[in-house]
């Protein structure tokens, strides 16, 4: 069970929490429920008391994602893509978002596990390096060199290079 | 992309990401001022890190699902969940068998303090008989449906309900410890019909009221009358 600060510092940080999970999974609906495993996780198992409970939400969520796509091949799921936009844009914007998504979301799965986390708590979600090393469990230089990594094998996606 | 050494793409990765020293930022600014390459491959970086960035806060546009938050901002709703998977516990079958009353009961809240919700479960929980249809309204109008009793593993006393605010719908389980009934697993269902079950409508979340059920119920739900005798002994 988590403490009423606990929780209110949970709250603060959902919408974050939220984009961090949709970048994982690649689509908005899955990363709600990456999110909702998440919070279901924390509340039911807690946080370590001398844990900070955000860094350890992070943790959580990372682990719930590992074990999603340990338990099935998620990469080829996203050629379908989420269909929830709830704006109203243009058929010819929302063909345009979709096909960039798609770009994006496929060469990001083609990134290890590891390196994709590592890439999304930095350049996504703005951790720091040292925070993304307490949330992987790793040296401050391995996430370092994941993430220069990750970059290189996206700056070698033609898909994603031709695009822009 | 530029053609540039894994050292140099290492280095501008760190300068994107804010995570040079001032002396390592002093230097590669020089030499982006004089390198052709150099300049080149951050762009091409930082071009690729903001379409990224643009792709994923496009899709995150929005707040949180309703019912997350409200795990959150709610203790009792914790598990709460969005979708639907399978129930298949006993507790509902054995529901299904208890010849209960229904009909609303308004609890008292002259002893208690009625801003506090879980408090209002509590005493709801300690004063009334499980049934198996109909509603026990609260003060704060949501409504109560004690659906059995058990004896937990480690001895206390701990009720399944259901329990309803609104549109909302959630299946729970609270264990008695020290006088007051705490929730220790609840998940969210979505409603059919007034008559009937519930479905539940996240599959982890139900799984796990289910799961929790399973795994501290020390023996079979009481029967009424031993239910009802505990009741008049508050749970002694």
């Amino acid at each position: 069970m988590l403490s009423d600060p606990q929780r209110d510092a949970l709250l603060a940080e959902i919408e974050r929490l939220r984009r961090f999970c949709i970048s994982l999974t690649g689509t908005t609906a899955d990363g709600d429920d990456l999110l909702q495993s998440t919070v279901e996780r924390l509340l039911q198992k807690g946080v370590p008391r001398d844990a900070h409970v955000i860094k350890w939400a992070y943790k959580v969520c990372k682990n719930a994602w590992i074990d999603e796509i340990r338990a099935r091949d998620v990469r080829q799921r996203y050629p379908k893509m989420a269909q929830d936009d709830t704006g109203m844009p243009s058929a010819e914007q929302t063909a345009s978002k979709q096909r960039e998504l798609e770009i994006v979301n496929e060469a990001l799965s083609q990134l290890p596990t590891d390196q994709r986390l590592a890439l999304m708590l930095v350049a996504i979600d703005g951790k720091s390096y040292a925070e993304a090393a307490e949330i992987m469990d790793v040296p401050v230089g391995t996430i370092m060199s994941r993430i220069a990594r990750a970059r290189r094998s996206l700056a070698a996606n033609e898909k994603l290079i031709k695009d822009d | 992309m530029a053609d540039i050494s894994e050292h140099d793409h290492e280095l501008l990765s760190r300068y994107l990401d804010g995570e040079l020293s001032e002396q390592e930022l002093a230097l590669l600014r020089k030499r982006l001022a004089s390198e052709l390459s150099l300049n080149r491959h951050l762009k091409e970086m930082r071009a690729l890190q903001s379409k990224i960035q643009a792709v994923y806060e496009d899709m995150a546009r929005g707040d949180a699902p309703a019912p997350i938050r409200q795990m959150l901002e709610h203790p009792r709703t914790q598990a709460g969940a969005l979708r639907s998977r399978r129930l298949t516990h006993w507790g509902y079958g054995l529901a299904a068998s208890l010849i209960v009353a229904a009909g609303a009961v308004q609890i008292s809240t002259q002893k208690h303090d009625v801003n506090d919700p879980d408090q209002l479960l509590s005493i709801a929980l300690d004063d009334s008989e499980s049934m198996a249809s109909g509603w026990e309204a609260l003060a704060d109008g949501r409504k109560l449906r004690p659906v059995l009793s058990f004896q937990s593993t480690s001895g206390d006393w701990c009720r399944e309900y259901m329990l309803a605010d609104g549109d909302l719908r959630w299946h729970g389980v609270a264990c008695r410890h020290d006088g007051t009934w705490s929730t220790d697993v609840v998940a969210s269902v979505e409603p059919t019909d007034e008559s009937a079950a519930y479905r539940p409508a996240g599959a982890s979340t139900s799984e796990a009221v289910n799961n929790y059920i399973s795994a501290s119920a020390a023996d079979i739900p009481l029967s009424l009358s031993e239910e009802a005798g505990l009741i008049a002994r508050d749970w002694q």
